[in-house]
């Protein structure tokens, strides 16, 4: 039981790492990225291509140390958010979505058949998590659970210093009033493509935490339901547009389909109805949410310049 | 207020958390695990086995239960999908502390779970996935499939073509790790086994709704005596639509196991079905243990069991108990180890034979309460473990007639040696 709270931990912690990237792009600038699955999944092959110990015939084999594993991964996604950026952009809206939703699953089709690369189907396993060798099995997930959470909070922290710069109220800006930002003189398209380039770099190392932790990955790993629509859900249960929100998001949101198949167990109904019902009163609660709090467990924060005096004033 | 109702909130989680820890099983309960698609892609087939556990479980306890203590059998739900399958196994190891998981349906979510939660925490995982990928995982034997693998039905097809006389065959298959794994299997049986010439070899990707490149390269221009088809229901019917249209409906073509589905003869029509030669899939082996699993399912949920790899679902989850059982050790002290290290000895010779019935498991408890060694024979095949944790688990080859699936023989066919498949499938 002990052990299952450092899982609960380490996904939660994955997830919340993800969801934070994904905030900067679709809480704070409105970029409905729905590429998110295909850079985690990069992130993730990276690292575990950098780390891994052998190869066996594919790219990989270097035994890296992990945190180099992790600067790749973000390098990677980062390189790749650009690409993508580059090519969707100038599209509107919708285009933008179904375009990034497009590119997303050319990495996953280009995964899945580059033997050379990635093993293709077959997927890479044996993937170790640090330090696992020093302390063992049973202490391995804790560690690695406490690491995910400490790496969620520097990036969380580091985020949060980003969005109450300048450069973050005018991210804030192009998501309430994209023509009015630019009437002030303000370049959107190249702060739009900082703000992809640096969630997909966040989301790259999540996506890289994810691999770790699962100890084995193949390209339907990160399929585009549980590693673009859940964090997607993650942001706004929690309160798109605040950092703090992501986080609860991803554990309320986690931990809840996590722990519901094990009350679901009580209920007195065949074992093969369970899951249909489970799945079902997840969703209810979540449209319930949605419908009771629009804004999301937390809600939205205030944009106030953290070098202003007398914030209740501005505020109010 | 806001904060409040937050905390609030926060409180309800925490306490439906601890709750739910208490566990559901008696102390004095053997528990094991499963693990099977009831949500997903693969939901129709794991409700079907799902019921195939339970009836393991009534068995059981009818029987009286493993020395007196009821089996009680915890499902979770993978969602077809290796994070929730990880997540699965995870509560199933860490909160129910069961010895042995049985279940996954689909290799990549078996893989995900062996290397990410059963081989690190020393419990037996029992799975039905076909990769010949699961035989090579490094896995201190505690990785165990009762199926027959990707090796035996790649060899099974890939001989059926070359005696039916052909010479150059197209194949097409699903890109996944188990269309893969028959694909190659098949193609090296027909062409470096024997001497046949596999000219085209394509990968599709499911749920497309036109495959007609894929079928134009796979049948190169109508220049091939027959074909594989390696796709479940849902694309075969819209592969079938453009063979017809380009006219090729009257090559030959064999089918992979999902094929032998009646919703497939009713979407395609019996007539055009009839085009099929044969089809391969998980067989069931003739035996007290088969006619039990059946009538037993027929009685208990008014069908025949619907869908292909139920019966070693089946045999995989007995021979956990029997290995239980052996241990010899009380409820809640049972290890993966102890499953491990017994369950070979009870799946093979030397000892009485075993089948699955109610007297069957009677028979079993005794014996081994006596210290007397058992060999349990299953519905799917003999099950006996080889050194990869491979069951040898019969293969039945299938085809149609007046629109009826018709079994044309279960058998247990030699594998495609590893040693002529491509370098990622050897053994380290």
């Amino acid at each position: 039981m002990i052990a299952y709270i450092a899982a609960l931990l380490c996904m939660g912690s994955v997830y919340a790492i993800i969801t934070l990237g994904y905030n900067l792009q679709w809480g704070y600038t409105g970029l409905f990225n729905l590429s998110v699955f295909g850079l985690a999944a990069a992130g993730g092959y990276t690292s575990v291509i950098l780390t891994g110990a052998t190869a066996g015939g594919r790219l990989g084999g270097y035994g890296l140390p992990f945190i180099i594993g992790l600067v790749g991964a973000a390098m990677v996604s980062g390189l790749l958010g650009g690409l993508i950026g580059m090519a969707t952009l100038h599209l509107e809206f919708g285009f933008f979505a179904i375009s990034t939703l497009g590119l997303g699953m050319t990495i996953q089709i280009i995964l899945k058949n580059e033997q050379w690369l990635s093993n293709g189907v077959w997927g890479i396993g044996g993937i170790h998590k640090p330090l696992s060798g020093f302390v063992g099995n049973d202490l391995s997930n804790w560690v690695y659970g406490i690491l995910a959470f400490l790496i969620m909070l520097l990036i969380f922290y580091l985020l949060e210093r980003v969005v109450k710069s300048p450069w973050g109220r005018i991210q804030m800006a192009i998501k309430e009033d994209e023509k009015l930002t630019e009437m002030l003189g303000k370049k959107v398209f190249s702060y739009r493509f900082q703000s992809l380039v640096l969630g997909s770099m966040i989301i790259g190392i999540g996506g890289a935490m994810f691999a770790h932790y699962q100890g084995y990955i193949n390209p339907m790993s990160y399929t585009d339901i549980m590693m673009c629509f859940l964090p997607l859900l993650m942001v706004v249960a929690g309160g798109s547009g605040n950092n703090k929100g992501s986080i609860v998001g991803a554990f309320v949101i986690w931990g809840a389909w996590s722990v519901s198949e094990m009350v679901a167990g009580y209920l007195p109904i065949s074992s093969a109805k369970i899951p249909h019902i489970r799945t079902l009163v997840v969703g209810i609660v979540i449209i319930s949410l949605l419908r009771w709090r629009p804004t999301g467990i937390i809600g939205r924060e205030q944009a106030v310049s953290s070098t202003a005096k007398n914030k209740d004033i501005i505020a109010s | 207020m806001q904060k409040k109702k937050i905390i609030t909130c926060i409180t309800i989680l925490i306490f439906v958390f601890v709750v739910s820890f208490t566990g559901l099983a008696k102390a004095e309960d053997y528990k094991v695990g499963t693990i099977w698609p009831m949500t997903g892609t693969a939901a129709a087939f794991g409700e079907a086995i799902t019921n195939a556990c339970t009836l393991v479980q009534d068995y059981v306890n009818e029987a009286g239960g493993i020395h007196g203590n009821e089996l009680k059998i915890i499902n979770r739900d993978t969602g077809s999908e290796p994070t929730k399958g990880v997540d699965a196994a995870r509560k199933l190891i860490n909160v129910n502390k069961v010895p042995a998981i049985v279940g996954c349906y689909s290799s990549g979510v078996a893989m995900g779970v062996s290397q990410g939660v059963t081989i690190p925490n020393e419990a037996v995982f029992v799975t039905l996935g076909t990769s010949p990928m699961i035989s090579v995982v490094k896995d201190n034997d505690y990785f165990f499939r009762a199926s027959a693998h990707d090796l035996y039905n790649g060899r099974v097809l890939g001989e059926a073509m070359y005696n039916d006389g052909h010479k150059e065959i197209g194949i097409v298959y699903v890109n996944n790790a188990y269309g893969k794994g028959i694909a190659d299997a098949a193609a090296v049986t027909f062409s470096k086994i024997h001497d046949g010439k596999v000219v085209a070899k394509v990968p599709f990707e499911i749920g497309k709704s036109s495959y007609s490149s894929e079928i134009r390269r796979t049948y190169q221009n109508g220049d091939i005596d027959a074909t594989l088809i390696i796709a479940y229901p849902e694309d075969a019917t819209v592969m079938h639509k453009e063979i017809y249209a380009n006219g090729w409906d009257d090559i030959p073509w064999y089918g992979s196991p999902d094929q032998k589905v009646p919703e497939l003869i009713d979407s395609l029509g019996a007539e055009y079905m009839e085009g099929i030669v044969l089809g391969s899939t998980q067989g069931r082996w003739p035996g007290a243990s088969k006619d039990s699993f059946m009538e037993g399912y027929n009685k208990k949920y008014g069908e025949y069991p619907p869908k292909p790899y139920m019966a070693p679902g089946f045999d995989g989850l007995v021979s956990v108990v029997l290995a239980i059982a052996r241990s010899g050790k009380a409820p809640g002290e049972v290890t993966g180890q102890d499953v491990r290290d017994n369950i070979r000895a009870v799946t093979s010779e030397p000892g009485e034979k075993i089948y699955a019935t109610v007297e069957g498991f009677k028979k079993a408890f005794a014996l081994l309460e006596e210290g007397k060694e058992i060999n349990y024979i299953g519905a799917s095949g003999n099950v006996e473990y080889d050194k990869y944790g491979d069951a040898m688990s019969a293969i039945q080859t299938w085809t149609i007639e007046d629109g009826e699936i018709i079994t044309i023989e279960n058998i247990i066919p030699d594998p495609v040696p590893r040693d002529l498949m491509p370098p990622e499938y050897q053994a380290e």
